[in-house]
């Protein structure tokens, strides 16, 4: 397939890992166009980007992961690419990944979820509190979609064109509803959502975006506005039936 | 209530319409607010002024204390006004960080015709969200610098 692809890759003060990050971009998938979202970082992110020779849409303040994702989005928009790829700065992905990701696209899929944990990949550790408010997410997920998820924080995902235009408007920003209610929007919106396994590694360097009170505060927050969208979604197939 | 304590509240009443007036004379309050604001003052006045107007009210609506009318009247009244406030915040934000979004864009576009040319005021070919436009010959000394 020849479609046009843009690797967005959101970055806030990642100017310690981005470097290699691309690097490896730029060895292993060098026929992608590649997006840096400087986040409304404090150090030298975009500097760091520009000096890698790979193009840099810079934010005034930090809107969060969602909102440099919407960015990425609009950009690839206005410039007619027909898929996205959403990519960390970190290190954590891995560039083999991409062509799965985006096979899983060619194959009729319009978001593609690279899951660290479907039989596959490799094992990822996690904390025990990130590790069971994941598990609360999955089946609060699965219940809510019918669908199986089993990494549903992943941000390694692949976009489809329909799936980035919807997505340049309505993705959702704040932290965490970037990852879960990003999926529940695109299952609800009729998009077909696949897993596919890929190998993370762990984080190169830069520090995890939260704490854990505000972790559980985020939590609570997500399950509330994903109540709300289920009630919201009974409501819609029920006038549907009539 | 003695007459005393009905001239103190009909004081601060017309201090908070005072108050509200001068914001509005000063831009620092839209207009929209002013009229929210001094209606509900105007609402109130009858009540401090009129002896057993807060008790007859209380009694049609089936309230045995008159004070809790007040209360109840108050609450309810706030609560509205703080659920419009979170909504017009809510929109504030959006439209915020689509100005954001918009700004980080128009920086790619003008670094990637900066090894050519100059950033000349050619903004023109790009298609705009609604409710922003592109900024003609916009110039942001904070963006980003070509290589």
């Amino acid at each position: 397939m020849d479609a046009r692809t843009l690797v967005i890759i959101p970055a806030f003060n990642e100017e310690d890992s981005l470097p290699a990050v691309l690097a490896t971009l730029r060895a292993g998938a060098p026929q992608y166009d590649v997006l840096v979202v400087d986040d409304g970082s404090d150090d030298r992110t975009s500097e760091v980007a520009i000096a890698a020779g790979v193009q840099v849409a810079r934010l005034p303040f930090n809107l969060g992961v969602g909102g440099a994702l919407r960015t990425g989005f609009r950009f690839a928009v206005r410039h007619g690419y027909e898929r996205a790829v959403q990519f960390d700065a970190d290190g954590q992905h891995d560039v083999d990944g991409l062509d799965a990701l985006l096979a899983e696209l060619d194959g009729g899929a319009e978001v593609v979820v690279g899951s660290r944990f479907v039989k596959g990949s490799e094992r990822y550790r996690t904390g025990a509190l990130r590790g069971g408010a994941m598990n609360v997410l999955r089946f609060t997920l699965s219940l809510l979609t019918g669908l199986h998820f089993t990494d549903t924080s992943s941000g390694f995902r692949a976009y489809s064109r329909p799936v980035i235009d919807y997505f340049a408007d309505a993705y959702p920003l704040e932290y965490l509803s970037d990852t879960v209610e990003s999926l529940l929007l695109a299952c609800y919106a009729g998009f077909n959502v696949v897993e596919v396994p890929v190998t993370m590694r762990e984080r190169s360097a830069g520090v995890p975006s939260t704490r854990n009170l505000r972790l559980i505060y985020h939590y609570i927050r997500l399950l509330l506005v994903l109540a709300a969208m289920a009630s919201l979604r009974q409501r819609r197939t029920a006038r549907n039936a009539a | 209530m003695t007459a005393r304590a009905r001239l103190l509240t009909l004081a601060i009443t017309l201090v908070c319409l005072l108050l509200i007036a001068r914001q509005v004379r000063r831009r620092q309050m839209r207009a929209t607010y002013l009229v929210v604001w001094t209606s509900l003052c105007v609402v109130a006045i009858p009540f401090i002024v009129i002896p057993g107007a807060i008790d007859a009210l209380s009694s049609w609506i089936g309230i045995y204390y008159p004070p809790a009318t007040v209360f109840l009247l108050a609450i309810f009244v706030l609560f509205l006004i703080s659920i419009h406030f979170s909504r017009q915040l809510t929109r504030l934000e959006e439209r915020t960080r689509i100005l954001a979004e918009e700004l980080a864009l128009l920086g790619v576009e003008r670094s990637a015709r900066a090894p050519a040319e100059a950033p000349a005021a050619s903004a023109g070919e790009a298609d705009s969200r609604p409710n922003v436009r592109p900024g003609e010959g916009m110039v942001q000394p904070g963006s980003v610098s070509g290589p």
